[in-house]
Parts: C-alpha cells; sequence; structure tokens
C-alpha cells in the first residue's frame, strides 16, 4: 500500500509524494524533494534530515529516541513537531500527514 | 543527447545521480561498478551493519526506482580498464566500449595493505566493501580472538564492534597513540581510555613483523619478538586514492586526481569527485583530497551544477562523524595547523575547540551536537573564541565570540 505525504519543501513548493511502508521518510524527502539531504544516512548524526510535522499528525509519530531528542535540542530552528525524518519510518496510519521541509542549519 | 559516463558506483556517484535525478538532468547516464551490487551506505559497515543493528535492506543509497527513472544503464561487476581520451570512450574488462561526452571518475580510494610475511592467510581482512563486511560478520563469534591493525577511525569503530559482539579486541598502533593523524593528544587520550574501559587492549608503537599459521592465521608476531594469538586480523591503515587510470590517460594527478572548483579535471570532457579527487579548498586556502560523505555530497553539487551550466556552489566546511561504543562524534572543520585546544565538558559530553591564533578551525564534539552545528558555522565565518567563556557549558558557543 502506497503512503501519501504532502510536502513543502525549502523552496516553498509543495507537491504530494508517495512512498512505500518500510523505508524511512528521510530517503523519500531526499530521493524526491528539495531540502533534505540525510547525508549520515539516516545516524542522527548530522542533523540535514530535519522536519516540522503539521499538528493533527504530531501525537500519532510517538515521542523521538534519545539520539533524535538530543539532535533536536542542537537545532536553532526546533519548533513544535520538529523531527528527525530519518527516525520515522514510513508506516500506513501516515497516508496523508503533511510536513515542513526546514533547509540543513549550515 | 549527452552521454555522461560514471566509472565506480560509490557515495560520489550515487550522490551525483540523486542531485541530477532531483534537477532534471535529460542526458543519457551510464554507472560502471566493480562491485556486484548498487550503491550503498559504506559508514553503516564499520557500525551498525558490523554489529547487526541494520541490515542489508537499509543499506542502499539510492531505490531501484531512481536508476529506472532517470534510465540509467547500469553495469554491476565490470570494471574500466581504460579512457581513450581521442575517441572520447571507455574500455571495460570484457572489451565493450562505452562513448562519453563527459566521463565522471569517481572511483574512490583502495585500502592500504600491509605487505609482512603472511597477509596472504585466510582469516585476515580489510573493509571497504559489503562483501568485506558480509565476512567478518559470518567469521565473528563471541569469545573469540580479533587483532585490529592500525589505529583510525575504521580500526576503533571495527574494534567498538567486535566488542559489543562479544569478541577478545587488541588493536595494534605503529604511531605513538591512537588517532595520531586526526586529533589533539587530549582527544586521543580520550579515546584510548574509552577503547581501554570497553576491554580493548591497545598497543601502541607496535609493529607487525608477521602473521603466523598454516592457511588461517593463527597469531600475530610484532617486531619486539613477541607473539600474539588471534583467530582473525582486519588491516585499517588508511587509503589511497583510486588514480591509476587517470593517470594512465595523462590527466594531472597528485595524491588524487587534481579538480577545479567544478570538479573538472585537467581534460575538460573528465571530471572526478569523491575520495579519489583533490582539489583547492578556498576556506583552507590548500589542496584537499578529503575522505568522508559529506565531500561527496559537496561535490557531487559542484559538478551537477557543471553538467546543467549551473552556477557553482562554494565548497562547505568539511565534516565527519564516527561512533564508538556509546559515543557519537562529530567533527567539523580540519584542525592542522593549530595552536590552542580547548576542552568543554567531560566524560560521555564533551567538545574540543581547536583555536588557530584565537579563530576557530576545527571542533571534535562528543554526544554534543550544538557544539557541532554552532562550531560549524563558526569557523565558516573565521569566528575567534574568547577561551574562558568557551570552557564554560552553561554557555552556548555562538556566545563565546569575541
Ligand atoms: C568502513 C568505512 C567506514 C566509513 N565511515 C565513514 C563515516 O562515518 N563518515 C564519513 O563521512 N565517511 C566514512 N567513510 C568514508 C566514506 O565511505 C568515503 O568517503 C566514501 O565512500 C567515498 O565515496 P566515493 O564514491 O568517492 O568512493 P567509494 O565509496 O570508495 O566508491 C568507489 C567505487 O568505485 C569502484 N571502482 C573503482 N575503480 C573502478 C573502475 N576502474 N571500474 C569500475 N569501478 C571502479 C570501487 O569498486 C568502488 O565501488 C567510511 C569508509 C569506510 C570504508
Ligand atoms: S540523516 Fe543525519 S540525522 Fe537524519
Amino acid at each position: 500500500m502506497s503512503i501519501e505525504i504532502h510536502v513543502t519543501d525549502d523552496l516553498g513548493e509543495t507537491q504530494t509524494l508517495t512512498g512505500e511502508p518500510g523505508g524511512t521518510l528521510m530517503e523519500l524527502l531526499r530521493d524526491e524533494s528539495s531540502g533534505v539531504e540525510g547525508i549520515c544516512g539516516g545516524c542522527a548524526a548530522c542533523g540535514t534530515c530535519h522536519i516540522v510535522v503539521d499538528e493533527p499528525w504530531q501525537a500519532g509519530l510517538g515521542e523521538p529516541g534519545m539520539d533524535e531528542q538530543i539532535l533536536l535540542e542542537a537545532l536553532n530552528e526546533r519548533t513544535t513537531g520538529s523531527r528527525l525524518s530519518c527516525q520515522l519510518r514510513l508506516a500506513p496510519e501516515m497516508s496523508g500527514m503533511s510536513l515542513t521541509i526546514v533547509p540543513a542549519e549550515c | 543527447m549527452q552521454k555522461l559516463v560514471i566509472v565506480g558506483g560509490g557515495h560520489a556517484a550515487a550522490q551525483l545521480i540523486r542531485t541530477l535525478h532531483k534537477r532534471g538532468f535529460d542526458g543519457e547516464i551510464a554507472l560502471i561498478t566493480e562491485e556486484a551490487v548498487l550503491p550503498y551506505n559504506r559508514p553503516l559497515l564499520s557500525k551498525d551493519y558490523l554489529f547487526g543493528e541494520v541490515g542489508e535492506a537499509q543499506l542502499p543509497l539510492l531505490p531501484a526506482a531512481i536508476y529506472d527513472k532517470l534510465g540509467v544503464q547500469v553495469h554491476l561487476s565490470s570494471r574500466v580498464e581504460e579512457i581513450d581520451r581521442t575517441r572520447r570512450c571507455v574500455r571495460l574488462q570484457d572489451g565493450q566500449q562505452l562513448p562519453y561526452d563527459q566521463l565522471v571518475l569517481a572511483t574512490g580510494a583502495n585500502p592500504r595493505q600491509l605487505d609482512v610475511p603472511g597477509c596472504q592467510l585466510e582469516g585476515i581482512h580489510y573493509l571497504k566493501t559489503l562483501n568485506d563486511a558480509r565476512r567478518l560478520q559470518e567469521s565473528f563469534e563471541p569469545g573469540q580472538h580479533l587483532s585490529v591493525i592500525g589505529g583510525g577511525y575504521i580500526g576503533l569503530e571495527i574494534a567498538s564492534a567486535a566488542r559489543k559482539l562479544g569478541l577478545e579486541v587488541d588493536l595494534l598502533e605503529r604511531g605513538e597513540r591512537i588517532l595520531g593523524r586526526v586529533v589533539a593528544p587530549e582527544v586521543a587520550g580520550y579515546f584510548h581510555a574509552l577503547h581501554e574501559d570497553q576491554g580493548v587492549g591497545i598497543r601502541t608503537e607496535t609493529r607487525v613483523a608477521e602473521f603466523l599459521g598454516d592457511g588461517h592465521v593463527t597469531g600475530v608476531r610484532l617486531e619486539s619478538g613477541e607473539c600474539l594469538p588471534t583467530d582473525h586480523v582486519v588491516i585499517g591503515i588508511g587509503v589511497e586514492p583510486a588514480e591509476q587510470l587517470a593517470l594512465a590517460a595523462g590527466l594531472k594527478c597528485d595524491n588524487g586526481i587534481l579538480i577545479d572548483a567544478s570538479c573538472q579535471t585537467s581534460d575538460a570532457a573528465i571530471y572526478a569527485l569523491g575520495d579519489c579527487a583533490r582539489q583547492y579548498h578556498p576556506h583552507y586556502q590548500r589542496w584537499l583530497r578529503l575522505e568522508s560523505v559529506q565531500n561527496c555530497t559537496s561535490q557531487a553539487a559542484m559538478l551537477a551544477s557543471a553538467l546543467l551550466s549551473a552556477d557553482t556552489p562554494a565548497p562547505e566546511v568539511p565534516w565527519f562523524w564516527s561512533s564508538q561504543f556509546d559515543r557519537r562524534l562529530q567533527i567539523a572543520g580540519l584542525n592542522t595547523g593549530y595552536t590552542q585546544v580547548i576542552q568543554r565538558g567531560t566524560e560521555a559530553d564533551c567538545s574540543w575547540l581547536y583555536l588557530q591564533d584565537g579563530q576557530l578551525i576545527a571542533c571534535d564534539a562528543i554526544n554534543r551536537p550544538a557544539d557541532f552545528l554552532q562550531a560549524k558555522k563558526l569557523i565558516a565565518s573565521r569566528a575567534r573564541l574568547n577561551p574562558e567563556q568557551a570552557r564554560d557549558l552553561s554557555r552556548p558557543l555562538t556566545e563565546c565570540i569575541c
């Protein structure tokens, strides 16, 4: 089953991306939109996969893990709804989710 | 149609293909790689993959669909043997010739070989490819003994993974200390203590004279004469740029294929990027050959711009990461030429700041991503830090500028 994600990228463009369950959200954004680089490949080591998830979808994603928490706290642009997209695995419940990509901070 | 041929299927090639895909490149692309698999995540091989945290399914760098969408003609298990610059084509080992309008060399770097008696014995490994990592994973059994030769990042990561897997580990380093070429003595001391606490037996100023064994390695004889019994050896003593193809074709090389700001070599139709290439870095005002994923990403953006006739992005401050046991190390900048090192914090969370006459030039941050991210910006802006303030953990680095 395909998962639809509504994305506003770092250039302000909006589009709907379709992913398959199993991969991470970072991989989908990195490959198909602008602003997510995912340089460390998803180790929660670089912060180049920062997104802000729209309010209604935030709670459903569960709490960030320790590594994600530490890195998120280090980001200047962090707000409620900030997540590292590499720590979110695509799942059917996410279909319809909206998010905004935050450009890498450097 | 414009014909682009890419030699080598590592991080640099994958990132170039991804960037061309996103920016709407409409030429024909051929990718030729010696390896039997599509480009995958190499850093994970010595980290999460080795200790079984991530599986092979998580390693590919690009989804297969991108190669299809872009119409990339992929030649796996295939080696480019020669570049014919006059006819603008490359010759593969099976004799096939592929013409190009533009050629990209993304051939990476190869592990430096340790040439001592016994080096051909079974059980002696290097870690560069997925095949190497599979072999290590299959052969490591809890309780066995591993000897790691070389105390660089890869050697230390392998030691850490092997301890997690329950092996006994010795690490032999030829120099005075581990990480000798890359960090300050204080930082080396920190990692030395961390590894010893975790049960890695580190010996510095130790040279291997010979590997012992009949068929399979059973021991390492040191130059001091001492013999250490072992079940496996992994050698990680650095890499050398894969520049043979370029050299044979008469391209300018000097510890790496020399490229300009748009990644062009001394032949205007040939580009190079990644571990095999050496480029002038305006921030450090030196020629650098970097071995990092970030460098591949940054150079892929430059090269894609050249192919698409767009403005070349400026090089970034280099950065790198490593993880060992529960410590996540992030490194921003290059510390060569530092005159002062400031330690910020202790134990599990701390950073070292390298200053050159007061200016921040590099930072090693352990479990302190905020320091890393801020240091990266401060390095780029050539900020000068007040050392007293920078030692104070309650102050963000951005508030220590003087
Ligand atoms: C175990 C390990 C851990 C690492 N950890 C980190 C890390 O934590 N962070 C980090 O930033 N970097 C890390 N690195 C370094 C990083 O992986 C490299 O900088 C990066 O892979 C370089 O990419 P590349 O494409 O230039 O070269 P490579 O990834 O080396 O790829 C080159 C490819 O070209 C192929 N090739 C070469 N010549 C030919 C030919 N003539 N014909 C066909 N194919 C050819 C090779 O077989 C290879 O597949 C690590 C490297 C290793 C080995
Ligand atoms: S990809 Fe590096 S932190 Fe997410």
